[in-house]
């Protein structure tokens, strides 16, 4: 019995005293990215540490999963103090590469905050939206970066990506479509009707819940391609807005 | 029995146009010829690959009715309640994406195979006897097409001489890549939907009147609309958790959710409830575990249907602990295979782990377990 007690000090101790040390930052991450353990706190210990910025820049040149773990800290934290020297870094990677690509959709997440103007540029000068050599999850993340800027490309390329090979992006250029033209009737005209003859349907519909929105002496240039759109689009959703879209 | 089985390869050759055997030493040059031919890449890979007998009894319910059914659902993949307002599965589930539309063979490595702490030996000892953290070629989870749904995602091969229709439909939980935008759009829901009819000078106070907790969130939902989905976050998150459950209760072959584990609590298909402070509720997670009674209130279903999937996928962090250990798996569905995360994981172990799982399952794999440790070093499949 007393060396039950003994050993139930001694491991309440062990216990108390584990929970006591302090994290390391690999390990507050992980706890920050899972939600395993106390977030907040993990979260704050990150923030107020002096030294998280070197930590970060030896997790980065270290490679693999700490390196993945330091793009991590930086994306969700966030930690603005950084973005230079990812710039720096994706710079001289080949986007073509894993490597690359992670600094890349490190960036691109950030473009809403701190410094997003200079990520853009960063991530433009790497990667040309509607390049057919590209993948398309890159060319995603960028545009994804533009709409956390509430920014877009130019309607002329906007129109282009309605023919991309990836359903992703045209649905992605519909999105961005809405930022672009604020303001600009004629670009917006030709933009949505193009959005109407393409698939996917969910591109269609989009365009049509904006038409919708549109004063009614606008809504009006749309109404002989909703009145065919509604007498025979191929999807039964689309054929249904149609027709219940008022002129 | 010879002459009609050569006839048919002959037919389905035809018909969807060259078959290359990717056992045989000739597959890379088959698969170049083809796409010289100008033929589309996924009509140039209609893979008969060789089947080890011993394994055809574990895949006869799989492909029983020449129908594979496969729904991946991606759960709302927010950034846990960080300062971050990026939702993160966007640029993921668009890897997954790039490779099963594109040309066969698909290639992928994950980035991040060792773990915290872990000494380079183990690495290389893990590495040596899975082929964790190497380069994998899938010749399944490539070469398929997709038409006006995007959804949806289809090819036909042939096994064992007999043709098979794969289906894979891809569910994404987020209406857009931002947090605060697909929340935001709750309010532009219930302007259209509830107040549409309300004076303008009145519309404020209607949606003040009809904004959770003054409504419940199922009171809300009764007024989404079939395509609402695509506009509204709200009708967008109830969707994917109906299609998800009735993937599972309605004889899906092979299902998946993608996403956060929430502690537990997941699948989790909405944005995630918070704190004042703003973090992540997770006590609440924790102790109400809504989304896994979910699934398994659905496997119930399922099993006293006579059809539950033959292969689950549980991809989120530390899935083994959280729904096997902790959970009622594989219990609540005895027959199913479960692959789950013995770890944290990472989004790469992800992307890895659906597109390996797929590809063995569809090739009919005698060691799935090992192909989706080689693509996925965190992941394996249990029950199976």
């Amino acid at each position: 019995v007393r060396h039950a007690v003994l050993a139930l000090i001694i491991s309440s101790f062990s216990l108390t005293f584990a929970q006591a040390k302090s994290l390391s930052w690999e390990e507050a991450v992980d706890v920050v990215v899972t939600g395993e353990g106390d977030v907040a706190k993990a979260r704050q210990g990150l923030i107020s540490d002096p030294a998280l910025d070197e930590q970060l820049r030896g997790g980065l040149a270290k490679g693999g999963r700490s390196e993945l773990r330091a793009l991590n800290a930086i994306r969700l934290l966030p930690r603005p103090s950084m973005v230079k020297e990812l710039l720096g870094t994706l710079a001289k990677l080949p986007a073509s590469e894993k490597q690359g690509q992670l600094y890349f959709v490190t960036l691109a997440s950030m473009a809403g905050g701190e410094h997003g103007a200079e990520i853009l540029a960063g991530l433009q000068a790497k990667v040309n939206v509607t390049s057919k050599t590209v993948p398309s999850s890159l060319r995603l993340a960028l545009l994804s970066g533009m709409s956390l800027r509430s920014t877009a490309p130019t309607g002329g390329v906007l129109l282009q990506l309605l023919d991309d090979t990836s359903f992703e992006i045209r649905l992605k250029a519909m999105e961005l479509a809405t930022n672009r033209f604020k303001g600009g009737e004629k670009e917006q005209q030709e933009f949505l009707l193009k959005a109407m003859e393409r698939s996917p349907y969910p591109l269609r519909l989009k365009a049509l819940s904006v038409i919708g929105d549109l004063p009614a002496a606008q809504r009006q240039r749309y109404k002989s391609e909703v009145t065919k759109c509604a007498q025979s689009d191929q999807n039964q959703v689309v054929k249904e807005a149609c027709a219940s879209l008022k002129f | 029995v010879k002459m009609l089985f050569a006839a048919f390869i002959a037919l389905s050759s035809s018909a969807f146009g060259q078959t290359c055997d990717p056992q045989g030493a000739t597959y890379a040059a088959c698969i170049e010829e083809a796409a010289n031919a100008g033929q589309p890449p996924c009509l140039s890979c209609q893979v008969a690959e060789a089947v080890a007998p011993e394994c055809n009894a574990k895949y006869d319910r799989l492909f029983r009715d020449g129908t594979v059914n496969t729904t991946i659902a991606w759960g709302y993949t927010d950034s846990n309640g960080s300062a971050e307002d990026n939702v993160w599965g966007e640029y993921w589930n668009s890897q997954i994406v790039d490779r099963l539309t594109g040309p066969c063979p698909a290639s992928f490595q994950m980035y991040s195979p060792e773990q915290h702490g872990e000494d380079s030996e183990a690495i290389a000892g893990r590495q040596e006897a899975t082929g964790c953290g190497g380069p994998v070629t899938f010749r399944q989870s490539c070469g398929f097409s997709r038409g006006d749904d995007p959804e949806i995602f289809t090819k036909t091969i042939v096994r064992n001489g007999r043709s098979i229709k794969l289906n894979i439909r891809v569910l994404q939980s987020a209406l857009s890549a931002s947090d605060s935008v697909n929340r935001s759009s709750r309010v532009e829901f219930i302007k259209k939907r509830i107040c549409a009819t309300t004076p303008a000078t009145q519309v404020n106070s209607c949606v003040t009147q009809n904004t959770p907790p003054q409504v419940s969130s199922a009171q809300l939902l009764q007024s989404c609309r079939a395509g609402d989905e695509q506009l509204y976050q709200i009708c967008r998150s109830d969707y994917v958790r109906r299609a998800w459950r009735s993937s599972i209760e309605n004889g899906d072959e092979i299902v998946m959710y993608n996403g956060h584990a929430r502690k537990g609590g997941g699948p989790s298909f909405d944005p995630p409830k918070v704190r004042s402070d703003g973090h992540v509720d997770y006590a609440w997670y924790e102790s109400v575990r809504e989304g896994h009674n979910q699934e398994a209130k659905s496997f119930e279903t399922a099993v006293a249907r006579g059809n539950p999937p033959v292969i689950y996928a549980s991809h989120s962090c530390d899935s083994q602990k959280h729904f096997i250990r902790n959970g009622r798996f594989p219990e609540v569905s005895p027959t199913t295979a479960i692959v789950g995360s013995t770890r944290t994981s990472y989004s790469d172990e992800t992307v890895g782990s659906t597109l390996a799982t797929l590809d063995s399952a569809f090739s009919g794999s005698c060691d799935i377990n090992t192909r989706i440790q080689s693509a996925a070093c965190g992941f394996g499949i249990n029950n199976f």
